[in-house]
């Protein structure tokens, strides 16, 4: 096999998944895997893959930029075969994060991995990964996990706008690493987590804390028209962000993340 | 009917009696309605009348711990969640609670059309709104036949784990 090709017989063999479908090439992976999964035709969990996403979804109208040597995938899977009850889908991208972090930690000396709350991962002060989770209406036990983690792909040669606010593993370790391997990973590490969300939820919540890299800052937080600012007292067991505020804490579910000091 | 989104003065003569009426018709306790900065709750005793009550919205982001509304003791300010509780609505009349915390969206963006509105048929496949929390969004269906009397809760309002979102008249 060609060096940093991905092994999707390993990624098969070693994790639970029923398919992978694998693309040289795609839009969006969360976009193919919506597609695949509206069929209903692909047993879960399946999973979407590709070695380059050409208008990869963030949040919003934001795109992932996604150069030779990153992991973009989707990964479906079926909240009532995992048990998983609605109440509880509001944690899965912080605990995507979490098994990224863990999975990264165990790669990557030196530590720094955290979460900024809700949806990424930094590596120090940079963006390693981010995470989209999707459902659909039409399947409504269906749910998508997406994930975009920097690799292989240099920020060295990254558009300058995005060399200050973005790393990637490479850059980080200063040596390449085998995507099949850290995929394999990062599976497993996300087939015990999504398990603990309903059976172990305050370590979770716990794991959630350690990793905030918000804790303690003062933040801004956008929610529809109005702004949050306080100091930030990590996340809740919901997985809300805690915004101490002059009118008292506030529980944030949503909005963006607009201002860390 | 009471639709939320077309928009006019919330304390309208027009509409609360047109509100007043839909809750005769329906046998619906309460009616509960924010536009803006104005909100106002209608209650219709069993055997009595209707009385009403306005309080400013909460906040996009819940506080923590939720605050109570301002007082008002002849009138209805309480949570929807502890009338409904006590609700004397028929026995056609179904309420779909949030399922999980989080922001509630009545449409997908803010540029299209709610998903349901007052006196719309809806099936149990039937998306009826959105709810939002850490980037998760989740797509809600109806999961009950029949028809929307009540909606219950504001776009963009947060919402609790339970929360009563809609009354849904099963038998129209």
């Amino acid at each position: 096999m060609p060096p940093g090709q991905l092994d999707i017989e390993r990624v098969l063999s070693a994790t639970t998944l029923q398919h992978v479908e694998h693309r040289e090439e795609t839009g969006s992976t969360n976009d193919l895997a919506i597609e695949l999964a509206s069929l209903g035709e692909t047993p879960c969990p399946f999973l979407v893959i590709a070695d380059r996403q050409t208008s990869g979804r963030g949040r919003g109208n934001n795109q992932w930029w996604a150069a030779d040597g990153s992991l973009t995938f989707s990964l479906v899977i079926d909240a009532d075969a995992r048990k998983l009850a609605r109440s509880h889908w509001p944690k899965l991208s912080l605990t995507v994060g979490l098994a990224v972090c863990q999975t990264v930690e165990a790669l990557v000396p030196g530590g720094g991995v955290r979460l900024k709350w809700p949806n990424d991962v930094y590596l120090g002060d940079r963006k390693v990964c981010g995470v989209l989770v999707e459902t659909l209406s039409a399947r409504p036990e269906t749910i998508i996990l997406g994930v975009g983690i920097n690799v292989n792909n240099s920020f060295r040669e990254a558009p300058a706008e995005l060399q200050s606010i973005a790393t990637s593993l490479v850059d980080r370790a200063g040596r390449e690493f085998d995507r099949s391997d850290l995929l394999v990973q990062l599976l497993v590490e996300l087939d015990q987590l999504t398990a603990r969300i309903q059976e172990d939820s305050d370590a979770l919540t716990e794991s959630f804390r350690e990793r905030c890299m918000l804790e303690g800052r003062t933040v801004s937080i956008d929610v529809g028209n109005r702004q949050v600012s306080g100091v930030c007292h990590g996340i809740d067991e919901d997985g809300a962000l805690l915004v101490q505020r002059e009118g008292g804490m506030e529980r944030c579910f949503g909005g963006i993340v607009s201002r860390i000091l | 009917m009471a639709d939320e989104s077309q928009g006019g003065d919330v304390f309208d003569e027009e509409r609360l009696c047109r509100l007043i009426e839909l809750m005769k018709e329906h046998d619906l306790e309460e009616i509960d309605l924010q536009e803006e900065d104005q909100r106002i709750c209608l209650r219709r005793n069993v055997g009595g009348g209707v009385t009403a009550g306005g309080y400013p919205p909460p906040g996009f982001a819940a506080p923590y711990p939720a605050p109570a509304p301002p007082p008002a003791p002849t009138l209805v300010a309480q949570s929807i969640a502890a009338t409904t509780a006590a609700s004397g609505d028929g026995d056609n009349i179904t309420v779909i609670t949030s399922p999980m915390v989080g922001t509630f969206y009545t449409k997908p963006n803010p540029n299209s059309p709610t998903y349901v509105k007052v006196g719309d048929h809806v099936d149990p496949e039937k998306t009826i709104c959105i709810i939002e929390a850490m980037k998760v969004f989740s797509e809600i269906p109806a999961e009950i036949s029949g028809r929307i009397v009540a909606v219950l809760v504001q776009n963009e309002e947060p919402i609790e784990f339970g929360t009563p979102l809609f009354k849904v008249d099963t038998q129209a």
